[in-house]
């Protein structure tokens, strides 16, 4: 089970990264969060929520409602160019602490 | 498919109850949760499970919904306002909000309260400041608990206790007894100022006293310029107090600068130091000090050595004791350091030690205790501390008495909140919290209040007690803070009984509207009016009896006339002049017709007069007597300038020239020699000796504390330090300006000074007169408050009576009638609280008059002023209330309903 802060941490890059594949709404994104972790990310649904009013207040995202006859409304949620630059950001911040990991994981113990 | 919305709906409005969550945000959710449902129904659950699973799924609303709320708040620490009140005592807003409406509604008996504890707390902080000035002095001095003033009591003749004592005494006592580490002599300069010259420039300079070279080692007055080890040990060395450094030199450094003594033209002084500003608070005041070889080499001579003259009470002597020694052990060695250090001018037969006592007086204690002969100046006495504060208790308690006598009346008016309060669950304890502690606000807000009143009165306070209290004082730490306990205590007292007496109402009774029982309340409330009014009546009998005191012993025959006198106090260049030719002086002076007799002299009435032994004729040599003696130098014009009168014998006269060695002696003198035929009789003093050739009245030469002591005068026309002259009182001005005018002729460069005999005599009953005003002012306040409390309580209870009042009226009482049943419940008051004060204020005032050996009897005719003037006031206080409530139309009473 990962912990609570590191899902916290990467919930942000995660879901912009969903968002700049195309437009989408809350259930379909959560859909999206499990298959691609393969269950390794088991949000409860409902925190979702919490995370895209932030990137929408933040201005990384954006929403519209979409009501169409016979089905129920649902809202859309699209990233935004400040978030691209965002989930750039996000994306180099990740990579080197990937990188650093790796490193000092790959490091034999000395005592030179 | 119903049941299934239905669960949804329940959902969504588990939803909705939570303020995070928008509109918008509900829709959205619900139609996740459906689409959740959805899937799971298509994995083949039935519908119920499907929505559990989906609810599951879902996770925790409350959960989102505070995350939500941490995303869209502003707030810098997140935190629901509706959750707010879990991390506060729940209710404090409320009993805020409560008090603060309680205040607004009843504005009229809020302010009875909050201006009887402004006034009772404010009284106490003036006697706070003022005790605690009282309790501070010396306490400036780092060495203070090992400092000791050495005094002498003689246990033969009158057994005078001295506050002086021989010179040479100090320093003996030093090297006899190893505890001592340090001795200080202090000698005041004689003479009422002396004039100090700086280039020309003249000062008027007073309070100059001569001390050692150790002064700086024992007692704590720092430099501000100058070497404190040396700055006292050469001869003609000065240290000036700051202010005069100021008025002389400026700001430079004055070290090293010559002065002037102008009434020796050619003694010069150098100035070695000056003082920092000094407390005002010391038994010693001073303003320069000069170094103790100066007066050695002023008055060292052949005939006389100070350092020689172990008896002569001339100076105030302090030992520095080592640390850790014992004050016991070095008193202890007294006796025998007295046995050798007098052996050789005691008798033969007797021990020094039997003759007389030497003791140690603590510094600290000196100022409040000490009463001795020759004090430096007129102590304070600890009588008046602990007078002032039991008064200042008292006003505290009838500030109080007020407060819980209101409160307790008009508990019925918060009977609801109570019933409610206790019907939602409230405890007995929380409720008698919130009352008390509405108390306790209320006091610490008169505090403020108090605060702004003092501010205001401590001028008044300044005069009174003729100090100089500022505003610092106020804001001293250790002060600020035990007027905040004594205010917290105030508050204490005033609503504990409230607190306990109303939290203690039963819900249903107060909510079906019965008024609790409260007999023993109405008694407390009685018994609080009582003590009130027997304070009151304490301090106006007190008042009048110290006034009438006063007055009488102002106006009592003295056996002299005390007005029409001015005393012109000769220094310098005038000085001079009068030693010189006292003769030419005084008879130009008495060309003019205004003026009716001049004298020279240095003793006169209200001064203390010196102790002597002199020896009748035909006695043998120990069989002297003590006596009190004007030896300060009279002229012959003292006796008729003073208007004092002769029983036997004549004034000293200018023809008889036998008279250089005669004295006149008063009556009580007579009977304490032991004269059969005084005039002619020969009397020895030293080397004073001729006969008595007059006898006076007992006239009142000191203050009428004690009995007219024996007295002889000596006469020495050469010494005086005053010029008395005689004058018609509404002469004075014009005599003032011809005295002057004529000292001008001998003097041209002397400053004209004056006083009146009649004052200087007044002072010595300064601290009964500052007894006399603080009396009367705390009897004006503590009336004040008492009838305060009595106008709330009569309002309130006179409102409480309104409808029987109206039906008795239209039953036809009368107005006077009406009148007469509102007073006489608290006029009743008022005479049970007469009865208790009565005998207490009996005892008491008698107690302080024994103090006097002239004194007044208090007359019944006391009493009944002082029970009248309290029916008066309390009748006025209620009678206003009680007259609108008789003169009200009935119809206005009895309609309401």
């Amino acid at each position: 089970m990962i912990s609570k802060s590191l899902v916290a941490a990467s919930s942000k890059p995660l879901i912009l990264t969903i968002l700049s594949w195309g437009e989408n709404y809350g259930y379909e994104i959560i859909q999206k969060v499990g298959e691609l972790s393969g269950g390794v990310l088991d949000w409860s649904d409902g925190m979702l929520y919490p995370v895209l009013y932030k990137l929408e207040k933040d201005g990384l995202a954006q929403s519209r409602w979409e009501v169409q006859e016979g089905a129920r409304p649902r809202k859309y949620y699209s990233i935004t160019k400040k978030g691209k630059e965002e989930l750039a950001r996000e994306k180099a911040h990740w990579i080197n602490v990937n990188d650093v990991l790796q490193t000092v994981w790959n490091m034999k113990p000395s005592v030179s | 498919m119903a049941s299934l919305e239905k669960k949804v709906a329940k959902w969504k409005h588990g939803l909705s109850k939570n303020p995070s969550f928008e509109e918008s945000d509900i829709l959205e959710m619900e139609s996740h949760l459906y689409n959740l449902i959805d899937k799971f129904i298509e994995e083949g659950v039935s519908e119920d499970e499907a929505f559990d699973k989906a609810v599951q799924k879902f996770g925790e609303l409350d959960k989102v919904g505070e995350d939500v709320f941490k995303v869209r708040t502003t707030k810098v620490i997140p935190k629901p306002s509706w959750e707010e009140s879990k991390w506060m005592p729940s209710l404090l807003r409320n009993y805020f909000k409560t008090l603060g409406r309680n205040i607004s509604r009843n504005k009229f008996y809020t302010s009875l309260n909050l201006v009887g504890l402004t006034i009772g707390i404010a009284t106490c902080l003036l006697i706070i400041l003022f005790i605690n000035d009282e309790l501070s002095y010396d306490r400036f001095h780092e060495k203070g608990d090992r400092i000791y003033r050495l005094t002498i009591k003689y246990e033969t003749g009158n057994q005078t206790h001295w506050a002086a004592i021989g010179p040479p005494v100090v320093n003996a006592v030093k090297d006899a007894i190893p505890e001592v580490e340090e001795g200080v002599r202090f000698f005041p300069i004689s003479g009422n100022f002396n004039v100090l010259k700086f280039e020309n420039e003249k000062f008027k300079a007073t309070k100059g006293v001569y001390t050692d070279s150790t002064f700086f080692e024992v007692f704590t007055y720092p430099l501000k310029y100058g070497n404190p080890e040396t700055a006292l040990t050469d001869p003609r060395s000065v240290v000036l107090s700051e202010e005069m450094a100021m008025a002389f030199f400026g700001d430079e450094n004055p070290v090293g600068k010559t002065v002037y003594m102008s009434d020796w033209d050619d003694f010069h002084l150098n100035v070695t130091g000056v003082l920092e500003k000094m407390p005002e608070n010391t038994h010693l005041p001073f303003n320069y000090l000069l170094s103790m070889n100066t007066f050695m080499e002023i008055t060292s001579g052949p005939n006389w050595n100070p350092e020689n003259s172990i008896t002569w009470a001339g100076m105030y002597e302090y030992v520095l004791l080592k640390e850790g020694s014992s004050v016991e052990e070095v008193a202890q060695k007294l006796p025998g350091f007295l046995d050798n250090f007098f052996a050789r001018i005691a008798p033969p037969d007797r021990k020094p030690s039997e003759l007389a006592t030497m003791h140690l007086q603590p510094l600290f204690d000196i100022h409040l205790t000490s009463d001795l002969e020759k004090e430096y100046q007129a102590n304070s006495d600890l009588r008046y501390v602990y007078i002032f504060s039991v008064i200042a208790v008292f006003v505290l308690l009838i500030a109080c008495a007020n407060f819980i006598n209101l409160t307790t009346a008009r508990a019925s008016n918060r009977m609801r909140e109570i019933g409610i309060r206790k019907t939602l669950g409230a405890g007995r304890k929380q409720l008698a919290f919130q009352f008390l502690g509405e108390s306790m606000l209320l006091s610490l807000i008169s505090l403020v209040l108090a605060y702004g009143l003092t501010i205001f009165l401590l001028p008044y306070l300044n005069e009174i007690t003729v100090k100089s209290f500022s505003l610092e004082f106020l804001l001293d730490p250790t002060l600020v803070l035990s007027f905040v306990g004594i205010t917290l205590f105030s508050g204490f007292i005033s609503g504990i009984y409230p607190s306990i007496y109303m939290s203690g109402f039963s819900p249903v009774k107060v909510l079906k509207g019965i008024t609790p029982n409260s007999t023993n309340n109405a008694f407390l409330r009685k018994g609080l009016v009582v003590f009130q009014f027997a304070i009151s009546l304490f301090l106006i009998i007190g008042t009048i009896v110290v006034y009438n005191q006063l007055s009488f012993l102002r106006t009592e025959q003295l056996g002299f006339d005390k007005e029409g006198v001015i005393n012109v106090p000769l220094f310098g260049e005038f000085e001079d002049a009068v030693r010189a030719n006292p003769e030419t002086v005084k008879q130009e002076l008495l060309r003019n017709p205004s003026i009716f007799s001049v004298s020279v002299a240095g003793d006169y009435p209200g001064k203390r007069f010196s102790v002597e032994s002199v020896l009748p004729e035909g006695r043998a040599e120990d069989e002297d007597v003590t006596v009190r003696i004007a030896d300060d130098g009279l002229d012959h014009d003292f006796i008729p300038t003073m208007g004092v009168n002769l029983v036997a014998g004549r004034n000293f006269s200018k023809q008889a020239p036998t008279d250089t060695n005669a004295w006149i002696i008063n009556e009580a003198a007579v009977q304490k020699l032991g004269l059969e035929e005084p005039i002619g009789h020969i009397l020895h003093w030293g080397s004073y000796s001729g006969p008595i050739v007059g006898v006076t009245e007992n006239f009142n030469y000191m203050s009428m504390h004690s009995e007219v002591e024996a007295l002889v005068i000596p006469l020495q026309p050469r010494w005086g330090s005053y010029l008395f002259v005689r004058t018609k009182a509404e002469d004075v001005p014009e005599v003032l300006h011809y005295i002057d005018s004529k000292m001008k002729e001998f003097a041209p460069t002397s400053v004209f000074e004056y006083s009146f005999l009649s004052e200087e005599f007044d002072n010595l009953y300064r601290s009964e007169d500052q007894l006399s005003q603080v009396f009367w002012y705390f009897s004006l306040v503590a009336i004040l408050i008492a009838c305060l409390g009595l106008f709330g309580l009569s309002t309130f209870i006179i409102n409480q009576r309104t409808k029987e009042i109206g039906v008795r009226k239209i039953l036809g009482a009368s107005i006077q009638s009406i009148l007469m049943l509102v007073s006489t419940s608290f006029l009743k008051l008022i005479i049970i609280s007469f009865c208790i004060a009565a005998p207490v204020v009996y005892f008491v005032m008698n107690d302080w008059l024994s103090s006097f050996a002239y004194k007044t009897d208090m007359g019944i005719w006391i009493y009944f002023l002082a029970g009248a003037t309290i029916l008066f006031i309390s009748f006025i206080t209620i009678g206003f209330q009680a007259m609108r409530s008789a003169i009200s139309k009935p119809v206005d009473a009895l309609r309401s309903e």
